[in-house]
């Protein structure tokens, strides 16, 4: 699997059909890449970013498990 | 746990329960067929027992009647006694082989029969067929055989007696386990009916709550999303946070993802492709 399928299993598990969308927005805004080309280098600003979208979207206590299971990619 | 297992194992429960009272009931009745097998053993001791106490008291009149010169009836009599007597005596001697204490009362009253009886008997014989003697003295022969002969088989009746008391006593004894084994039968039964009952009842009462309970939330939290209040993910939070581990949990779990994936979609297009606040940083 590459990063950014085993990342999208991360955040389908929270955000389900919305995940892909957001996946793609944070790594072309924030990362200003494709997710298609994210390397396990990326993963700390990925999971900062991703972090801070969940959370204001949808609260700290998913942002934190968002977090915790990007982390576990590495 | 799943739910089906959950029923299931509710529903072996309330089998195991009434396995259990057949069980115990089995166990009761297979335990009053053998006192009433029982019962009909110490009947038909009983029974014997009688057929051998009424032979020896044929054979006593009919060694009387041999004495008192009807030799031909007499000796019919005795033969007739001892028709009588032998079936019973091989009837008791297999029967009690079990009772060590009344074979010995019957063992007593054979050795009666076969040394003192049979042996007053063979005397009478001897005297009546013995013409040397004179009439008084014959008599007085016979008599005392007889004397001897109604002795003995009054002890012999005496012991029968007692075979047959312990038989009509072991029947009452035999009757009164029977009766309890009924009557705990009867309490086991209605005792294992009530706590299949109460034990259907309450894990029905539990179950059901544990299954309708989650739902009956999840619909009207449903309701609210349908009506576009997205913000039901955080009551769905606090009120679903226990874990059944079953299908509801699955279900409660992907109507969450759901919400959030709404609450997301809805961020993502708030202001074109901008999430809230992600732009900011």
């Amino acid at each position: 699997m590459t990063i950014e399928k085993d990342c999208l299993a991360v955040l389908a598990e929270e955000l389900g059909p919305a995940a892909k969308a957001f996946l793609y927005r944070q790594c072309r805004n924030h990362l200003k890449k494709e997710p298609a080309a994210l390397e396990k280098a990326d993963l700390d600003e990925l999971t900062k970013w991703c972090a801070m979208g969940v959370q204001m979207a949808l609260g700290a206590q998913i942002a934190e498990n968002v977090k915790k299971s990007l982390m576990a990619l590495k | 746990m799943k739910i089906k297992r959950k029923l299931l194992l509710s529903y072996l429960l309330i089998v195991a329960l009434f396995v259990a009272a057949g069980a115990t009931i089995t166990y009761n009745t297979t335990k009053m067929a053998d006192l009433q097998n029982n019962v009909k053993k110490q009947v038909e001791i009983n029974n014997n027992a009688y057929a051998f106490q009424s032979g020896l008291d044929q054979k006593q009149f009919g060694t009387l009647m041999y004495g008192t010169d009807n030799t031909a009836q007499g000796e019919q009599i005795i033969v007739d006694s001892a028709n009588t007597m032998m079936p019973a005596e091989s009837y008791l001697q297999t029967a009690l082989a079990d009772n060590p204490d009344l074979a010995a009362k019957f063992n007593q009253v054979v050795q009666l029969d076969s040394n003192q009886i049979n042996g007053a008997i063979t005397q009478v014989y001897t005297i009546c067929s013995n013409n040397d003697n004179n009439e008084t003295q014959k008599y007085t022969d016979i008599w005392t055989q007889l004397t001897t002969l109604m002795s003995s088989v009054s002890q012999a009746d005496t012991k029968l007696a007692e075979v047959r008391n312990a038989t009509v006593a072991n029947v009452d004894s035999a009757t009164q386990e029977a009766q309890n084994y009924a009557n705990v039968s009867l309490i086991e039964a209605i005792a294992f009916l009530g706590a299949a009952s109460a034990a259907a009842v309450i894990l029905s009462v539990v179950i059901g709550n544990r299954i309708t309970n989650p739902l009956k939330k999840l619909a009207d939290i449903a309701h609210k999303v349908s009506l576009g209040d997205l913000n039901q993910r955080y009551y769905l939070k606090q009120n679903t946070d226990v874990k059944t581990g079953d299908e509801i949990d699955e279900l409660v779990n992907a109507f969450r993802r759901m919400v959030n994936a709404f609450r997301m979609t809805e961020a993502l297009s708030k202001d074109g492709d901008q999430p809230e606040g992600t732009d900011k940083q």
